[in-house]
């Protein structure tokens, strides 16, 4: 155990040097500017267009930020580097473009795009070619949060799908299409019992499927669900949910099948996976404030990393190295980012500024680095 | 820190100074003459200040020293105030004080109403205001509201022309020709100087056993998600358990709600009633959720008043839209 410990801890400090995150800031909300500081030294470099930018989404590599940001009258998804360097702004189809994430390869950019901010439409941007690609076909509006899928999951997937009856829905063909393209998991606003609701939705690049997963949820109803994604490994996709009565955090493993992960009589949400899949960080009031929770995927066993009475601390970001965990807290007066180990000790402001300090996300991760 | 409860009546007037010179926020961030604190003789309420002073309220020279207990919040110091049972009904001016000197003064800031509940009241609104640099129009409307019924006026929308200070003086102005509390809810023009004559963020009050939420409509959607804070609305949502009606008012159409918001505040906790500017048309606002009653406010120069009554059944819009003038 402590030669692990040794090991562990000469490799945190080779990677020290190399540790940076990115964040918003700004003084409200329409100058927030993308910026990124060296974890180690504090140092802050603003790297963003400063037009409203969105929460910063770095490359698997590290290599690039990707971000949403207003162009005039449009909101486009811009790239930099983490230096700063290398700015440019994707060629969209639509002018209304909004949260980013990357490909696990990235290559790819998934985003929803419209004409208009309510169209939300799922876009694929291939970098290399420099193209955007509408994805889900006419169905494919009111798409919301839209992730790419791991090969995994994919599979996974692909098999409870066959074993569902999905009327006429023909899931050899989207099998098809998916083993050659992909699938993306997204959020589908969705009519219900005469009012609107969300839905787990999987798009591929020419339809929408039928609600695969309300078909395996724990109650029948209509309920809604937001930020579905898939674990790093794979196995899981995690959801929040208001079955039950109150806001959860729900998994779908697809070996257990569906089970509420937190189940609080307050509320649980942002769930976000830590590297290795094994517990997620999220936020909820089981504190009596805003606090920021550590849950294990296994056990469910929840423990507390930032929650205190008199501040709320938020937006947890799980270091890559397995070492820290930044978030936001606005314990001084203001949000700003801290850090903190990864169980919560010896938190500390790195980045305060009278203004705001949002949406920490760590650059790189370690195989890069090696 | 406590402070015995004293009921002083002071021989002079109180000092006619408010806020800071230039009418920003001073010592004091709420309540103040836009977003008021009501309560009852022998009531509570809080103050969010800068740091701990002495505080008390002012109505015509009589002044009454607030027992007050101190605690931090969000880096923000937060007094607990409780009123003494004798305390007068009506409408106050908050101070601060270090030791005898004044250091700040928000006018027309509490609101004290005679004990006992109220099943039922009205309140007026008005939308979408845009107060240009000349405020004198908009303080003749307020000012004739001053006599007419309403427990208080909601203005909600585009308080501003274009959020210039001249513009925020001139609602200040016009603020201050009301008799009865006034509450602000900005809108998309009312930007970042909002933030520096009124507590920005999401605000709230209890009037009664109804709770409001006031839900800063300044931002578009795209730089409420540039929070990447899908708590947001839940802290504010959870803040207000009332015993009756929870009432939100929003100072934009509801796109200015992320759908993390909009699930927060409609399907898993709904609000009872969601009070939005219109426009001059009257048309029906956008509305997707079904378990909120929607409360249209259609705005025009210099009004229309509306007026909405809450009672046991809920709340409605009674009667037609009534002019400012």
């Amino acid at each position: 155990m402590a030669i692990l410990r040794i090991l562990c801890l000469a490799f945190c400090a080779a990677h020290a040097a190399a540790q940076s995150a990115a964040f918003l800031s700004g003084p409200d909300p329409a100058a927030l500017r993308v910026c990124v500081v060296d974890t180690v030294s504090g140092a802050v470099r603003e790297v963003g267009a400063g037009q409203s930018d969105g929460p910063p989404v770095p490359s698997p590599d590290g290599a690039w930020i990707a971000y949403a940001s207003h162009d005039g009258e449009r909101r486009v998804i811009r790239l930099v580097k983490p230096d700063g360097s290398g700015a440019r702004v994707l060629r969209h189809q639509g002018d209304w473009n909004e949260d980013p994430r990357w490909a696990h390869t990235g290559a790819r950019l998934v985003y929803t795009s419209g004409r208009r901010p309510e169209e939300k439409r799922v876009a694929v941007y291939a970098l290399a070619s420099d193209a955007e690609t509408y994805w889900g076909g006419d169905t494919g509006l009111g798409l919301m949060k839209p992730v790419f899928l791991p090969e995994r999951t994919l599979g996974n997937i692909l098999g409870a799908a066959l074993t569902l009856n999905l009327g006429d829905f023909d899931i050899r063909s989207a099998q098809a299409e998916v083993l050659g393209g992909g699938m993306i998991l997204a959020i589908q606003a969705a009519a219900a019992e005469g009012r609107m609701t969300t839905q787990v939705a999987l798009v591929t690049k020419s339809q929408v499927l039928p609600p695969v997963l309300d078909t395996i949820l724990p109650h029948k109803g209509v309920y809604e669900e937001w930020d579905a994604k898939a674990s790093p490994d794979g196995r899981t996709i995690s959801f929040e949910s208001d079955d039950g009565g109150d806001r959860e955090l729900y998994l779908l493993s697809f070996q257990k099948g569906v089970y509420n992960l937190t189940n609080h009589y307050e509320a649980d949400w942002n769930g976000v996976w830590e590297p290795e899949s094994d517990y997620l960080l999220f936020e909820s009031f089981r504190g009596g404030r805003r606090g920021v929770y550590k849950v294990y995927a296994d056990t469910v066993r929840v423990t507390a990393i930032a929650a205190s009475r008199d501040a709320d601390n938020w937006a947890p970001a799980p270091s890559p190295w397995g070492d820290s965990v930044l978030f936001v807290s606005n314990r001084g007066g203001t949000p700003d980012i801290w850090i903190a180990g990864a169980d919560g000790a010896d938190p500390r402001t790195l980045v305060q500024s009278p203004g705001l300090e949002l949406a920490p996300a760590w650059i790189g991760r370690p195989e890069e680095d090696e | 820190m406590k402070r015995a409860a004293a009921l002083l009546l002071c021989g002079i007037a109180a000092a006619a100074s408010a806020r800071n010179a230039d009418g920003t926020l001073g010592a004091i961030a709420t309540p103040n003459d836009g977003q008021p604190a009501f309560t009852t003789p022998g009531g509570a309420f809080t103050v969010t200040a800068r740091a701990e002073t002495n505080l008390s309220i002012e109505r015509d020279g009589l002044r009454i020293d607030l027992e007050t207990a101190w605690s931090t919040d969000a880096g923000h110091a937060v007094a607990a105030c409780t009123l003494p049972a004798d305390a007068p009904p009506g409408l106050y001016a908050i101070e601060a004080r270090q030791g005898d000197d004044l250091i700040d003064r928000t006018p027309r800031a509490v609101h004290v109403r005679e004990a006992g509940e109220s099943a039922a009241y009205v309140f007026r609104c008005v939308a979408n205001p845009r107060v240009g640099s000349d405020g004198a129009a908009w303080a003749e409307s307020l000012a004739a509201l001053s006599n007419q019924p309403g427990a208080f006026i909601l203005i909600t929308g585009n308080l501003t022309a274009t959020g210039a200070d001249a513009e925020f003086s001139a609602l200040l102005a016009a603020l201050g020709a009301c008799g009865k509390p006034t509450v602000v809810c900005p809108g998309p023009n009312d930007g970042a100087a909002f933030g520096r004559y009124f507590a920005g963020g999401p605000q709230g009050f209890a009037y009664g056993r109804d709770g409001f939420l006031i839900l800063d409509g300044r931002w578009t959607a795209a730089a409420v998600d540039a929070f990447n804070d899908p708590g947001a609305a839940h802290v504010l949502r959870r803040s207000f358990k009332p015993g009756r009606w929870t009432v939100a008012a929003l100072g934009a159409g509801i796109d200015a709600l992320g759908m993390r918001a909009q699930l927060d505040l409609f399907a898993d906790d709904p609000v009872d009633a969601l009070l939005l500017p219109g426009g001059a048309d009257g048309a029906e606002p956008f509305f997707p959720w079904g378990a909120t009653e929607v409360i249209a406010l259609p705005s025009g120069e210099r009004g229309p008043v509306h007026t909405v009554r809450a009672n046991p059944s809920g709340l409605a819009l009674i009667g037609p839209p009534s002019s400012a003038d």
